[in-house]
């Protein structure tokens, strides 16, 4: 129910696209023991949606650590594989999105998902 | 007491816009916004521009009832590095279009945008069901958008988009729910289903 909420409100926090409010709201969650995987699920997904240079780099790394953490939400494997996509890594990216679908079988997204599973 | 302080300026432009005279309806049939062409159906109007307007110069909204009840809104051809909404000020943070961006981007860029539009810190935006659509030729897609907003009704609607030649062409419906949005969703959504981009002959 935590997580559920907690997702919820980051993500609520991202739509505001004020990233430096994000950033120094991840620390303080990591200070006070939000789950690991979580809060660098939202690293990923901050450095993704800013875009600056090197952040695509830093976001891989974010969903990756999120992902070796063992609680990382399915999202981690969907936008993870979304980059690799822009990489080229298209072997990888599928990789992913499929973990996605199968950590998240009525994910609201599948049609997108299969269409780049499918391309 | 509320104060005008509480109104989100762009709801207050919205609401000012709705105000203003000079809606005209739109014919049936095909028209075109910019370079984005859509086959409209009975009963919408396009909303006049005015001075303080959020909406991009080649930018539309159409709406049955009025822009509080309902509006489709039409931005074509969106440059790399620019907004989907005009406004000056920076203090918006408003999330800009990057050509290379993929469909879930575009939802989260849509998401942001539209957060702006309803006032942040009075809405949540929430949007689900991304999915591929064609817009003919061309590949887009699609989603659902839900928004949640202080002191007025829920907001419902969907979203269409797709990149031609680098730029963004983006559509959305929204309305009140459930009345609103039940009433109008299907010919909104007939509307955004139906757009491509006019061939350079037309656009000639």
């Amino acid at each position: 129910m935590l997580n559920a909420n907690y997702l919820m409100l980051m993500e609520d926090q991202l739509d505001t696209n004020r990233f430096g409010r994000t950033q120094d709201l991840l620390e303080r969650h990591a200070e006070i023991g939000v789950e690991p995987s979580l809060v660098r699920f939202f690293y990923g997904e901050m450095f993704r949606q800013r875009g600056a240079e090197g952040d695509r780099e830093l976001a891989k790394a974010a969903y990756r650590h999120s992902i070796e953490g063992g609680n990382a939400p399915p999202g981690a494997y969907k936008n993870l594989g979304y980059l690799l996509l822009k990489d080229g890594d298209t072997a990888a990216a599928r990789d992913n999105f499929r973990t996605y679908l199968e950590l998240n079988p009525d994910a609201s997204d599948r049609a997108m998902i299969e269409f780049y599973l499918e391309e | 007491m509320k104060t005008m302080k509480s109104v989100p300026p762009l709801i207050m432009a919205l609401f000012l816009a709705s105000c203003v005279t000079g809606y005209t309806l739109v014919a049936t049939g095909v028209n075109s916004i910019d370079t984005l062409q859509v086959d409209a159906g009975p009963g919408w109007n396009l909303a006049p521009t005015f001075a303080g307007s959020t909406s991009r110069k080649n930018a539309q909204i159409w709406t049955q009832d009025g822009l509080l009840l309902n509006r489709l809104a039409f931005v074509p051809a969106v440059a790399d590095g620019e907004a989907l909404l005009n406004v000056k000020d920076g203090s918006a943070a408003l999330p800009v279009f990057r050509k290379d961006m993929l469909p879930n981007e575009i939802e989260e860029l849509a998401e942001s945008t539209l957060l702006k539009i309803y006032g942040e810190g009075n809405a949540i935006l929430s949007t689900s069901n991304l999915r591929p659509h064609n817009f003919g030729d061309n590949h887009g897609f699609m989603f659902d958008v839900e928004a949640k907003v202080t002191e007025s009704p829920d907001y419902r609607g969907m979203a269409g988009a797709f990149i031609v030649d680098d730029k963004l062409y983006f559509m959305y419906f929204l309305a009140a729910h459930p009345h609103y949005y039940a009433k109008h969703r299907d010919a909104a959504e007939a509307i955004i289903k139906s757009a491509t981009l006019a061939t350079p002959a037309e656009n000639a």
